[in-house]
């Protein structure tokens, strides 16, 4: 059996909303300071596995953090040439930096460790559109095949002495492989609609029965929203 | 007790060449009818112009006694006929493979918890209630097969249409394959390459080349070794008839 993502989904959610209306950068560093604190004595195990995708992101801030502070207007800093740099703008660069680091972490640490199968049945519990539910559960069932797939077709193209370089070449034979990967999408997804058809389908998919929240899931889900009252407060005073 | 499929001179084009030339073929309610043939053939096209998935460019598709040529005629009768693909990966479109199993039962408007339940109680006939739990896409191409099979037996069909159903089955999920299908007391067509699979099922035979169907004959002669065989059928064959 799956594990049950809704108390966590539920979590992440909440927290992320109330982080994301942070306006005061010294209540945004208190939250970040805090969710890191909180993460390190808690799941650090989790942190530390995922650590490289967390810094992936801390790369694309740092852009920002670079550039923003040229393009806000106010008080001199310092300036480059002809490019200067706000001290507000700094300040924006430094919130949104604390804000989207926050908001990751939070859901690097209530989700990363999902399946992404029990994701899907979480989100079966949210108000979300059904066809978009569809959507996501099929995804989640054809990503392996389709990676086969694709995994295969380089496969035969390395058997056969193709080595991917900088050329001409290689962009022609990735876009045919692209091209074949889509023709054969189109055609299994033709296939797959046709055996739903088989089998009388008409857009209801079966799902497996979720077992009832439990006590620790509610506490779970109140001290969360505790925290999120917590900060809008300190924010707002 | 009426025929349950019935073809009169059915003829499949595509882009402009002829697949299936005027095939005639009737099945009775316990028939095991296998159908050999070349690659391209057009067997799995006679299939699916069964199930009304493909569009016949003349000829009758008879179900049941009713003659279907619209959508909603063979929506109608699908219920009754289970068709194996050739691909599991097309059939398996639900995550788990409970859930899969449910989804004829569903749509035939079971309840959630009944489709589940009959789901379970399929798995269970055909001995593999063990990986009800188990994500399809982790299966092996045997398991793949027979969680197949269990979605279309759990519609309770009086027809099965099998597209190679061995194909990439391994030999013990092949033997219970062949048990459970033993066991099924319908009418059957098998298309296949595998000829003891064919001996061991069909009842008889048919071979389908260049989109027209012939008469063709099972039986089992020494060769270098011994295995059963399928050979269109002589007019000078003694065994004719």
């Amino acid at each position: 059996m799956t594990q049950d993502l809704r108390p966590s989904l539920a979590c992440a959610l909440i927290l992320v909303l109330a982080v994301s209306q942070l306006a005061s950068l010294s209540t945004a560093l208190g939250a970040l300071a805090s969710t890191v604190l909180g993460g390190l004595i808690w799941q650090r195990a989790r942190l530390v596995a995922h650590k490289r995708r967390l810094l992936h992101l801390e790369v694309f801030l740092l852009l920002v953090l670079l550039t923003l502070p040229f393009t806000v207007a106010g008080t001199a800093l310092f300036s480059l040439g002809p490019l200067v740099a706000s001290v507000e703008g700094v300040a924006r660069a430094l919130l949104v930096v604390a804000k989207i680091s926050t908001a990751v972490l939070l859901i690097t640490l209530f989700l990363a460790q999902a399946e992404p199968l029990a994701l899907a049945r979480a989100l079966h519990a949210a108000p979300l559109p059904k066809p978009l539910l569809r959507l996501i559960s099929l995804t989640l069932r054809y990503l392996s095949v389709v990676s086969d797939e694709f995994n295969r077709l380089r496969e035969a193209a390395k058997a056969r002495s193709f080595r991917p370089a900088t050329t001409l070449r290689t962009w022609r034979v990735m876009g045919l492989m692209m091209g074949t990967m889509l023709l054969r999408a189109l055609s299994r997804a033709d296939r797959i609609s046709e055996a739903m058809r088989a089998r009388s389908g008409a857009g209801h998919m079966p799902h497996l029965p979720l077992p009832a929240l439990s006590r620790r899931d509610h506490l779970r889900i109140g001290a969360s929203l505790i925290g999120a009252l917590f900060l809008t407060v300190m924010d707002r005073l | 007790m009426t025929a349950p499929v019935v073809l009169d001179r059915l003829s499949v084009t595509r882009d402009g060449l002829p697949v299936l030339r005027e095939v005639s073929l009737t099945l009775a309610p316990r028939d095991r009818l296998a159908i050999v043939g070349p690659n391209g053939a057009g067997k799995t096209t006679l299939l699916r112009a069964i199930m009304g998935l493909q569009v016949p460019s003349s000829g009758t598709v008879a179900l049941f006694g009713q003659t279907c040529t619209h959508e909603a005629e063979f929506r109608s009768h699908r219920p009754r006929i289970g068709f194996l693909f050739q691909d599991s990966d097309d059939q398996l479109f639900c995550p788990t493979v409970v859930e899969d199993v449910a989804f004829g039962p569903l749509n035939l408007g079971q309840s959630n918890a009944q489709a589940l339940k009959i789901a379970r109680e399929t798995l269970a006939h055909l001995g593999i209630a063990a990986l009800a739990e188990r994500l399809v896409h982790k299966l092996s191409g045997g398991e793949k097969r027979l969680v197949c099979l269990a979605g279309l037996l759990a519609m309770r069909p009086q027809v099965l249409l099998l597209d190679e159903p061995t194909n990439g089955v391994d030999a013990e999920n092949g033997a219970r394959l062949r048990a459970v299908l033993h066991g099924f007391e319908g009418a059957m067509i098998m298309v296949s390459h595998d000829d003891g699979f064919v001996a061991d099922l069909a009842n008889r035979a048919r071979l389908l080349s260049g989109g027209c169907l012939q008469e063709a004959d099972i039986h089992d002669h020494a060769h270098l070794h011994r295995h059963p065989h399928v050979h269109p059928r002589m007019k000078t064959d003694p065994n004719a008839g």
